[in-house]
């Protein structure tokens, strides 16, 4: 099945008067996203997050390299129409919401009585009913938030490009729209999810990419780059915690962990102190922990 | 085209109140000319057309070039950009609209010109001249100013805008009038300078 979205090759240089200063946004930036997957996009501010999403968008053209979205070369108007965006700074025109939501499907040739529809659909799915006569401008940031989800999910997108879509949202929101993107995920279609709630991201998305000073420094599944095959976990009872570095005691359980070559050693060294092994497996990080490593080695491999 | 419509109804109500103001600008001025003294006077009526077709291109000016500029500082060309609209139909919806609210402002000093010069017992030809001279250079002002605001900031359009308009009569004076005349015939816009510059209208 060919990707959804893909990035080849492509590389941006925001350039000063007359060439100068020129700074590297993406690095030789090459990405496939298949259909019907979350993929958390991820990386530090000023990674590039920004400017591959508005480079798939059309809204600017790459240095070097190129991309398709649905099939078709980044910047294809007719291609937008199957696609939802929410950008990071949700902007949108001072008008009463219902008739934005509606204006923002009649540029995506929505028609009624199926916009009307549409409309409807989307306010009730993020609880705007109530609030749909009132000015966009009126609103809090929150509220504003889920107006630019509404407006993207308007056309019924195939494809959602998402830029921090949750970043002003109270923890309840916060789940429905979470409990949305995964049912938008059933019914086959495709997000791409850029955020900073790596908790979040690590919960939905069936890919990661992190991203750091224009290029990927890890890509794969989550389920993968949460389990470390370098490090194992080591859980026994029936010794002192103080024998091990970093062990904590939970229960009665006393967990650690090891590097995948000491393992046998552990095992032995919890025998000989009249211990008992429970259980060893592979070692399962957060993303969190994840980012700020790679993040760190980048920052060190680059000062180096 | 529906597309452009879109953006163009969009635009003007983004910019009602500004509609408003300048239509109640024209007729209310009309109005004070008009019944501050018994009988109006061919020359109030002149120098409240010249003044008005003066303003016309100005007030257009400005709207072209900060249009957008606005919206990108908003951001809200993202939210318009990211849905099927191709950049050619966004800067004609833009176009439209700005012509939308030149068509009200036109209006207003046509309906209030002609009860003026019609209170002032004058010819209505000149008036019509006038007013079409107006819509040329307007038009042609505002598709300019939008044109450099694409790639230039507003301050930088606006002197771009005026130099390109200017350059017919700018032609004519340096070299002559004989000079002038093809490029004056070519730009609309400068026969309606020069008839804002002096010249009875009426």
């Amino acid at each position: 099945m060919p990707p959804v979205l893909e990035f080849d090759h492509v590389t941006k240089e925001y350039c000063g008067w007359f060439g100068r200063n020129p700074v590297c946004a993406l690095d030789d930036f090459s990405l496939r996203v298949e259909p019907g997957e979350i993929f958390g996009f991820l990386g530090p501010n000023g990674a590039g997050k920004t400017t591959a999403i508005h480079i798939a968008m059309g809204f600017m053209r790459p240095t070097r390299g190129s991309g398709q979205m649905l099939g078709r070369c980044f910047g294809d108007a007719h291609t937008r129409s199957r696609v939802g965006f929410l950008a990071e700074t949700v902007a949108l025109y001072h008008r009463p919401l219902a008739r934005l939501v509606r204006f923002c499907g009649q540029l995506n040739g929505v028609r009624d009585p199926q916009l009307r529809q549409r409309t409807r659909e989307v306010l009730e799915t993020l609880d705007l009913t109530d609030v749909a006569d009132r000015n966009v401008g009126k609103l809090s940031r929150g509220m504003l938030q889920r107006v630019g989800l509404a407006q993207a999910l308007v056309n019924d997108p195939e494809l959602l490009v998402l830029d921090e879509p949750t970043s002003a949202l109270d923890p309840p929101a916060r789940v429905a729209v979470r409990e949305l993107l995964l049912a938008m995920r059933a019914v086959g279609k495709t997000i791409f999810l850029s955020s900073h709630q790596l908790s979040e991201i690590e919960l939905i998305s069936d890919r990661v990419a992190i991203l750091y000073r224009g290029r990927i420094r890890r890509l794969g599944r989550t389920s993968d780059l949460l389990e470390s095959h370098e490090h194992l976990q080591v859980v026994a009872r029936g010794v002192d915690p103080g024998s091990f570095e970093g062990a904590t005691t939970s229960n009665g359980f006393v967990s650690f962990e090891v590097v995948a070559s000491a393992q046998r050693a552990a095992i032995e060294r919890v025998w000989s102190l009249g211990g008992e092994i429970v259980r060893v497996n592979p070692a399962r990080r957060s993303l969190e922990q994840i980012f700020m490593e790679i993040t760190r080695n980048a920052g060190e491999e680059r000062n180096r | 085209m529906r597309t452009v419509l879109l953006m163009a109804a969009n635009f003007l109500h983004q910019q009602r109140w500004l509609t408003v103001v300048l239509v109640l600008y024209a007729a209310g001025t009309a109005a004070v000319l008009g019944f501050s003294e018994k009988q109006v006077s061919a020359e109030d009526a002149a120098f409240f057309l010249r003044q008005q077709s003066l303003y016309a291109p100005l007030f257009t000016l400005f709207l072209a070039v900060s249009a957008i500029h606005n919206e990108r500082k908003s951001r809200r060309i993202l939210a318009v950009l990211s849905k099927a609209i191709t950049r050619q139909q966004y800067l004609a919806g833009l176009l439209a609209g700005i012509l939308a609210v030149l068509g009200a402002y036109c209006l207003a000093i046509g309906i209030s010109g002609v009860w003026l010069v019609r209170s002032s017992q004058a010819s209505l030809g000149q008036l019509w001249m006038l007013l079409g001279m107006t819509v040329v250079t307007s038009v042609l002002v505002s598709a300019l100013a939008l044109f450099f605001s694409t790639f230039l900031p507003p301050l930088f359009a606006t002197v771009a805008t005026a130099l390109t308009v200017a350059v017919p009569a700018a032609l004519e004076q340096a070299a002559g009038r004989g000079w002038g005349k093809p490029a004056s015939g070519l730009f609309a816009g400068d026969a309606g300078l020069r008839s804002h510059a002096g010249g009875p209208c009426c």
